[in-house]
């Protein structure tokens, strides 16, 4: 994939990041495979793009008076535990149980915010 | 959540938190989207509105994925090829973004961020399909 396209792909992920304050990953992935990077190369690198896209678009939120940081603080260290386990699953298996599992979840919970 | 009744006292923790916050931190790290799991808790189960939600969830994501990064550079599974013009893009996004979330009424914002949800699990879903 040639510079430009995943330049262009960037805005998109950039843009819907910030309209959901997530979901960028879930666009970025497919598209670094498309690029050449194999799954675990993928989702590794998708994580190191939202990160600092995650952080401008925080510190807007917060000039907006969008982010409420006091309310954060609960879900921070249990967060971290589950990231630091999920990492190390990442790098030992590729679940698509439960990667089939949350995408039914996903669907289901998406359709009850439609209607 | 329900630490809204004195500011001077922590949030109340309840198990739903914990359990909602282990599991976005690992399927995040994952990369399935851990963060959609933490907003769908936050404004279905935990009664918070769309915009904060999804600002909590921003912020949550800040050290999840900071493990992760740190994690998988040591793993060399990063590549900078990819993610800089990536990055390079996503900013204008984001900008982007950010003014419309500042402007949409909540109850379109939460109804896109369904109809996002549908897609990506759709997508998900084929993907994992692929993968076999």
């Amino acid at each position: 994939m040639k510079k430009h396209q995943l330049v262009l792909y960037g805005i998109a992920i950039g843009f819907i990041n910030a309209l959901f304050g997530a979901g960028g990953g879930i666009v970025a992935v497919p598209i670094l495979k498309k690029s050449g990077l194999s799954q675990k190369e993928a989702q590794a690198t998708s994580v190191s793009v939202i990160l600092p896209l995650t952080i401008i678009t925080a510190v807007i939120y917060f000039f907006q008076g969008n982010l409420m940081i006091k309310d954060s603080l609960i879900f921070l260290p249990f967060g971290f535990i589950g990231a630091l386990v999920g990492s190390f699953v990442l790098n030992k298996s590729n679940n698509t149980v439960l990667q089939t599992a949350f995408a039914l979840f996903m669907i289901w919970a998406g359709i009850r915010m439609i209607i | 959540m329900g630490g809204n009744q004195d500011d001077n006292i922590v949030i109340g923790v309840n198990e739903l938190d914990i359990i909602a916050g282990l599991l976005s931190g690992l399927l995040g790290a994952m990369g399935f989207g851990g963060g959609s799991i933490l907003i769908i808790y936050l404004t279905n189960i935990a009664s918070v509105e769309q915009v904060a939600a999804q600002g909590i969830n921003l912020l949550f994501f800040i050290p999840c994925a900071l493990v992760s990064v740190i994690y998988n550079l040591r793993k060399r599974l990063i590549k900078y090829k990819s993610a800089l013009p990536i990055i390079a893009g996503a900013i204008p996004g984001l900008i982007l973004g950010t003014f419309l979330v500042g402007r949409i009424e909540t109850s379109l914002l939460r109804k896109l961020f369904g109809a996002f949800l549908v897609v990506s699990g759709l997508l998900i879903l084929f993907r994992s399909k692929r993968q076999k």
